[in-house]
């Protein structure tokens, strides 16, 4: 008899419907609260443009009323375009200034064409009320009206002001969005389905004669008083030692995928805080007088790919003999002191060397939280239950939706207060996820399991599957890997930061690329998720990686940066999850190929990493760019041409028979 | 309805955080606009101000010999009321004239007006209360020989800030809550399934302890509610089984029940 275990809740379902409700009511919100924003602030600022409007007014008036008090006509005085412009120039709101004869005939005029085009633009600032502000003043010689100065300010400046804040709110509105949907997922888990689950697990035991466990009595008033009465009946028994054999039941403990989803998240947004600022926070940092600015500002990011790469092949191990829970715990504790020490280090030796160490630690935290996830999704479907979501897709959706959360904070809080701030904040959020993870991973997942007894490599591997491998691993997974290293992670960040943009700026595009993971990822897996549609979206991924590569110019301005961004983001997307598909079903196993697939991206990273920081050096960083583009080109033909050689291999195959 | 409350309270949360986060950012943002154009336009006046004692410095004419000194230093505060003090201090940061009270600490003073000595154009910023902008005062060759400090009581920036910020917290918490209604009745809609099953089997549950309490037999009923009602029933018959009939690790065949 096959026992209902959650009632019919499809938590992809509701999870997709929160998403849409929150995701509209937000963005109906934050334009909301930009026109009332927009209206204050300018309603708040405007006595103070006001005050350096009259200034202005003031300072030309009366240096004129000195020139004109000594005789000279005002139509006579030459070079006063000159004197206009000295005037204004520590004013960038002003737009117009103009010196004006009795008459009204303009003698000097002033005008900012540039502030004056975009004010054509702003349509609803004026609708709301925000408008320009004129003053003009007389010029008197002799209680006699000569003239009058004239000064107009844009009302562009509060809109130019504001436009930072808006794009940073929308990059933290995606953060706040992510965590919140997790954050009520978590919540109707916790409170409404995992004690249902609870109770069902029990009844299942105890009407087939098992009176052994007990559950937490907590859920609805009902649910409760119902699990209460199960566990009052096993105590019941136990008390008279019937059935159970024992004076103490054991505890029952439900692991679900959901328990770990918003402790990665969070974990991740902590630990990758740094993302959109490592490169420029090393490149400040005292170095020794033989590194480059450039190999210091690449030196915490290498790091982190070296500890991580060392730890991943451990971690799982290591996951099994403490137990996820306790595993991820230490880690984060850990991570959240390395992340201190960075954020007080003033040397790139001590970054570096903090970053290797969160690199180390965030291996076995994230993999600790994977392991959980997979142990829950095998319990449940040991158990014929229903997962609370697939184990890889929400792993992935939490690294990727975790980086984009961090880069987007850790841009705006650099920017706002210092770098330094924002790394502490990061150690707080991965004290929070410590703390989340101790109260929600207690299912048995998370207890220690026994060392596993699969093989690690698998057996036997034909010469065509060792080829689509080869090719796979190293022709596709090392060049995605090391484009996201050398472009993303490394020459972003310097190339922007190199034309004057602010770290919030930089940041809110390295979380394009990222963004563009977390939305198109899943759909790519949905509609590419089976071998022959994979083979299919990783060679298009590679070609659009490619054609990025190839025709992304570094001296480009921040829009460039976007494009190119998004683009390769899109791409990645096409490839990152189609290519583990890829690589499981070529090999019929999750152990070794996939484990070689790691190491290799990991590897590839580095080696990226690496040759970028040493051709920037020389002044050729456009030569890694090309050569990763070259690289990714060759992937893409060289599997499509396996792919239509073996597929034109098994037609024949199947027609012989 | 549970489901309910829980995921609405949850985007409400997020409204909020929403919410807060613009006023953040917001006030943060007007305060460092505020103080830098405040600042900006005291430089303006200070340059101005500056502009006789500088005229002596490049004839080479100490500064104290400047006269009507104290009228000079009054016309800033002609072009702003709220100017609460405007001084000249010599190289050494001793102050030659001034208009006003000297409301600062020497020490933290001095701190300051050190660290502004590098800057061409002049400096501003925020010392205990006041709003303090310094211009240099330069010789014939362009060497720092003095500056005129200018000061701004701190309350009017605070007070501004402060009323930015409760008229937009205000503005933004209204429309906060006009969102999280707006997202309680989209929820209500979309997840009115779940709600429903989930009330189907909280009253399946009720309906149990109805009936034990009432010791009447369980009705027919139709969904999957029911067959939690039938677990429930079974899993009591199986412990009022064992409980009649107590013995040491008795094992327990469920089907010879039946």
């Amino acid at each position: 008899m096959m026992m209902p275990s959650n009632f019919a809740i499809n938590r992809e379902g509701l999870r997709l419907r929160l998403v849409a409700i929150l995701t509209f009511v937000v963005i109906m919100s934050v334009l909301a609260m930009s026109l009332v924003v927009v209206v204050t602030f300018n309603t708040a600022i405007a006595p103070e443009l006001e005050n350096r409007t009259r200034l202005i007014g003031a300072t030309v008036r009366g240096d004129l009323q000195r020139v004109l008090q000594m005789g000279i006509p005002l139509d006579a005085a030459g070079g006063l375009e000159g004197f206009l412009e000295n005037a204004v120039a520590p004013f960038p709101e002003v737009r117009r200034v103009a010196v004006l004869t009795r008459n009204g005939n303009v003698v000097a005029e002033i005008i900012r064409e540039e502030l004056v085009s975009t004010d054509e633009g702003g349509g609803l600032l004026f609708l709301i009320g925000v408008g320009p502000t004129q003053f003009s003043l007389p010029i008197i010689v002799g209680n006699r009206l000569v003239g009058q100065v004239e000064v107009e300010g844009s009302p562009q400046f509060v809109r130019t002001r504001l436009r930072d804040i808006f794009l940073d709110v929308g990059a933290l509105s995606v953060l706040v969005v992510l965590v919140g949907i997790e954050v009520a997922i978590l919540a109707a888990a916790a409170g409404i389905w995992k004690p249902y689950g609870r109770l069902i697990r029990l009844l299942r035991e105890q009407s087939q004669g098992r009176f052994i466990a007990v559950a937490r009595v907590s859920g609805p008033g009902q649910l409760s008083r119902a699990i209460a009465r199960l566990n009052d009946q096993v105590r019941d028994l136990a008390r008279r030692r019937i059935h159970t054999g024992a004076d103490r039941p054991r505890r029952l403990q439900l692991s679900d995928v959901v328990d770990m989803r918003l402790v990665l998240l969070i974990y991740v947004i902590g630990a990758e805080i740094t993302a959109s600022f490592l490169p420029l926070y090393g490149a400040s940092a005292t170095r020794v007088g033989w590194m480059s600015a450039d190999v210091a500002a690449a030196l915490p990011v290498a790091l982190f790919l070296v500890g991580v790469a060392a730890l991943s092949p451990f971690a799982g191990g290591l996951t099994r003999r403490f137990g996820a829970r306790r595993l991820f715990v230490a880690s984060s504790v850990l991570t959240a002191l390395a992340l201190a020490g960075m954020a007080l280090a003033d040397s790139i030796a001590t970054i570096a060397a903090a970053r290797g160490i969160v690199a180390v630690l965030y291996a076995l935290a994230t993999i600790s939280c994977q392991q959980y996830a997979l142990e829950a999704q095998s319990e449940a479907r040991g158990l014929q239950e229903i997962a609370g979501g697939s184990a890889s897709a929400s792993y992935y959706a939490m690294i990727f939706g975790g980086l984009v959360g961090g880069s987007a904070l850790g841009g705006v809080v650099s920017s706002l207060f210092s770098y330094e701030s924002a790394i502490f904040l990061g150690a707080v959020l991965v004290l929070v996820s410590a703390a989340i993870a101790l109260v929600f991973m207690d299912g048995a997942a998370g207890r220690l399991k026994p060392p596993a007894t699969e093989s690690v490599l698998p057996t036997r591997l034909t010469g065509a599957v060792r080829l689509r491998l080869a090719i796979l691993i190293g022709f596709i997974g090392a060049p995605v890997a090391a484009t996201t290293a050398i472009f993303v992670w490394y020459l972003t960040p310097l190339f922007l930061s190199g034309a004057d943009r602010s770290t919030s700026e930089i940041g809110r595009v390295v979380m394009l690329y990222y963004l563009m993971l977390v939305v198109v990822g899943p759909a790519a897996n949905a509609l590419f998720g089976r071998r022959q549609n994979a083979t299919l979206s990783v060679v298009a991924g590679s070609i659009l990686t490619a054609a990025v590569l190839f025709f992304h110019d570094l001296s480009a301005d921040i829009l460039g940066y976007a494009v190119a961004l998004a683009a390769l983001g899109i791409g990645h997307a096409l490839i990152r999850a189609p290519l583990l598909t890829a690589v499981i079903e070529t090999s019929d196993s999750a152990n070794g190929p996939v484990n070689i697939l790691r190491g290799v991206e990991r590897l590839g990273g580095l080696v990226g990493l690496a040759a970028g920081s040493v051709l920037l050096s020389w002044g050729r960083a456009d030569l890694a760019l090309n050569a990763l583009a070259w690289l990714s080109l060759s992937g893409a033909v060289l599997l499509g041409l396996q792919h239509a050689i073996t597929g034109t291999r098994r037609d024949d195959e199947r027609r012989e028979e | 309805m549970e489901l309910f409350w829980r995921t609405w309270f949850a985007a409400f949360s997020v409204i909020v955080s929403v919410g807060l986060m613009l006023v953040t950012l917001v006030t943060l943002e007007f305060k460092l606009d505020y103080e830098r154009l405040l600042g900006e336009r005291m430089l303006v006046i200070g340059a101005s101000a500056a502009a006789p004692f500088s005229a002596a410095a490049e004839l080479g004419l100490p500064m104290k010999s400047v006269r009507n000194a104290s009228a000079l230093l009054d016309i800033p505060r002609q072009t702003d009321p709220l100017i609460s003090g405007v001084w000249v201090l010599d190289a050494q940061y001793q102050v030659i004239h001034g208009a006003g009270p000297w409301i600062m600490d020497e020490n933290d003073v001095k701190t300051t007006l050190k660290a502004g000595d590098g800057r061409a154009n002049g400096w501003f910023t925020t010392l205990d209360s006041s709003f303090v902008a310094g211009t240099p005062i330069r010789n014939s060759n362009t060497e720092h020989v003095g500056q005129v400090i200018i000061t701004y009581p701190l309350e009017v920036s605070r007070t501004r800030v402060l009323a930015m910020v409760a008229e937009l917290s205000f503005q933004v918490l209204l429309i906060s809550v006009v969102a999280s209604l707006a997202t309680g009745l989209l929820l209500r809609v979309w997840i009115a399934r779940e709600i429903g099953n989930f009330s189907a089997v909280t009253a399946e549950l009720t309906e149990f302890e109805r009936q034990v309490w009432t010791m009447q037999p369980g009705g027919e009923k139709v969904g999957q509610a029911v067959h939690i009602q039938g677990l429930l029933g079974q899993s009591r018959a199986v412990y009022c089984d064992l409980i009649e009939e107590p013995s040491e690790h008795k094992d327990v065949d469920p089907s010879r029940r039946k």
